[in-house]
């Protein structure tokens, strides 16, 4: 009798639970398709029209450029550098592999505020505060930890065995990479690749100590207005960022699978 | 591996194989130069930088000097005020941490023990917040809290004339980070939950334990590393939150991340706000010291 009633509340439990977790990005986007001029939940009617005034808001767009930008441009940085760096620990046995890889995952380790404030002077002695540059530096040194786990978590179950095997068949050195290895190694750096973007594109902390007053990422942007006031067109911004990360990580759930992503974060 | 398998090659074995040798000591150190260089020149170099600075005093008039001096940190724990910045950081945090163990668990054990289509829709409703980019997230709370919002519609609904407000208040600070932060908890949990041994619970049952009772003595206590990993991991995410503290709890809550954020971006102070951002990461490195210790601990028993 007590073990019915008890299973029933957990089930209840876990139903809020589980609208917790989901509600806030339902409300943004339901509430993005108001004909209203303020934000409401329920919304007031149904149109389009905050879709369409993103198309006028040109600081927002320029923003959403600079930040579509440097996500390609961090993961054309991030994935080569992560993936060279896997190759070397996961191929070949030296002394310092355990240290090395602890280093690489190192910027996990420190809060965003701390990279920041360090970036911060770092850069306004070089010059680099406010420019795309440093933005992308930033954003490169954030997101290195993450393509170097997924890089490590392609590598790790690759058989380095396959690339004798393949030459000891007769197959040249290219055909070796071009029929063996590089299929076999592509999940980890499409997925790589895929994360970096969504985490550059997406990163906020370190970049508000090194955005200057001209060229703001969009997630820089928009914080600065949420903080000031509110207004539907953040929904419709917030809804179609919600699209973007849904696309990204079925990518990555299509090529390496989402739990590699965050398994070895956890331990 | 590779060297065994080419000896099977015959004739040009011994060039083959100092060759292979000599590619495995230059080939890694080509390969790991780029990550390397990227963490020391935008990791180690800023972070010392900053080291550094937070032991030289702040002088509006002069800019930095070459005085050495502890006083930047003398100040924020003699300083009251500063004092019960930090004492609030390390509060909310354990509070965070305590909230989704809590509501983590259920979910958890609800995860290990579905299988197909709901496991797979539990993965996605637990993954969601990461999903989601921080700024949107929030955002989705302010609309909730404020007032005229959702849960303020839903008290006049009830017949609560006067609902309490939660936006710019501890607990739609600590509401925000739960959500953002219970993932890792639930993925810490569920991890460890694999690895108990069901029978055991079925032993005990079949022994005449209650469910409440067989799950506090045996699923708990087996758990008990999965509950020490994912509340340090949350502490530490915690602790040096910015965007969701400053957005949900405003001014009342402020935390050593906001509290560095104004030195450093609003008044200037950039030696004071180095020394406040490094207690946080002191504050962060002592919880795992403790919880390094405390899982060897449990390990000896």
């Amino acid at each position: 009798m007590l073990d019915t009633v008890l299973d029933r509340a957990i089930v209840l439990l876990r139903y809020c639970i589980y609208i917790f977790m989901l509600g806030p990005v339902v409300v943004v986007v339901i509430a993005s398709f108001t004909r209203a001029d303020y934000v409401s939940f329920p919304p007031v009617g149904f149109s389009l029209r905050w879709y369409v005034e993103i198309l006028h808001a040109s600081e927002f767009l320029r923003s959403a450029a600079l930040s579509a930008g440097l996500g390609i441009a961090t993961a054309l940085v991030a994935t080569p550098v992560s993936f060279a760096a896997s190759i070397a620990l996961t191929r070949f046995r030296f002394p310092g592999r355990r240290a090395l890889e602890a280093l690489f995952l190192a910027p996990l380790m420190v809060p965003g505020v701390v990279l920041g404030i360090g970036l911060l002077q770092f850069f306004s002695r070089l010059g680099l505060v406010g420019t795309p540059i440093g933005l992308l530096l930033a954003d490169v040194i954030v997101t290195l930890p993450y393509t170097f786990r997924l890089c490590m978590a392609g590598l790790g179950e690759f058989d380095w065995r396959m690339e004798a095997a393949s030459s000891n068949l007769g197959a040249s050195k290219w055909q070796t990479y071009r029929y063996v290895v590089i299929p076999l190694i592509a999940p980890a750096v499409v997925s790589a690749s895929a994360f970096s973007f969504i985490v550059a594109f997406d990163e906020i902390t370190v970049l508000l100590f090194i955005t200057g007053p001209s060229g703001a990422p969009l997630s820089v942007r928009m914080y600065n207005y949420i903080d000031q006031t509110s207004s539907p067109l953040i929904n419709s911004l917030g809804s179609i960022l919600v699209l973007v990360s849904i696309v990204t990580f079925v990518i990555i759930d299509r090529t390496l699978g989402v739990n590699k992503v965050f398994r070895t974060g956890v331990s | 591996m590779s060297l065994t398998l080419e000896a099977s090659r015959g004739p040009s074995t011994r060039t083959q194989k100092s060759a292979t040798a000599a590619w495995s000591l230059v080939g890694p150190a080509a390969l790991i130069l780029p990550a390397f260089a990227i963490i020391c020149f935008l990791l180690i170099l800023p972070v010392s930088q900053a080291v550094l600075l937070s032991f030289h005093p702040y002088s509006a008039t002069q800019g930095n000097t070459d005085h050495w001096t502890i006083a930047n940190y003398g100040r924020i724990f003699t300083d009251s005020y500063y004092l019960g910045v930090l004492l609030r950081t390390i509060a909310l945090s354990a509070i965070v941490a305590g909230v989704s163990l809590l509501l983590g668990y259920p979910v958890a054990v609800h995860f290990v023990k579905s299988a197909g289509i709901t496991r797979t829709i539990v993965a996605f409703i637990v993954l969601s917040p990461l999903l989601v980019s921080v700024v949107t997230r929030t955002y989705g709370w302010v609309v909730i809290l404020e007032p005229n919002g959702l849960v303020d519609s839903a008290f006049h609904w009830l017949g609560i004339a006067n609902p309490p407000q939660l936006l710019y208040t501890p607990a739609g600070a600590v509401l925000g980070l739960v959500q953002v932060f219970l993932p890792y908890m639930v993925l810490s949990l569920a991890s460890a939950l694999n690895n108990v041994n069901p029978s055991l619970v079925a032993a005990a049952r079949n022994l005449g334990s209650s469910r409440a009772k067989s799950f506090l003595h045996i699923t708990v206590p087996l758990t008990l590393p999965g509950i020490v990993s994912g509340c340090a991991v949350i502490f530490t995410l915690c602790a040096g939150a910015f965007v969701t503290p400053s957005l949900l709890g405003g001014r009342s809550v402020q935390v050593l991340p906001m509290l560095a954020y104004q030195q450093q971006m609003v008044l200037f102070n950039w030696p004071f706000g180095a020394a406040v951002g490094l207690t946080l990461v002191v504050v962060v490195m002592l919880l795992f010291v403790t919880q390094a210790t405390l899982q060897r601990l449990w390990r000896r028993r």
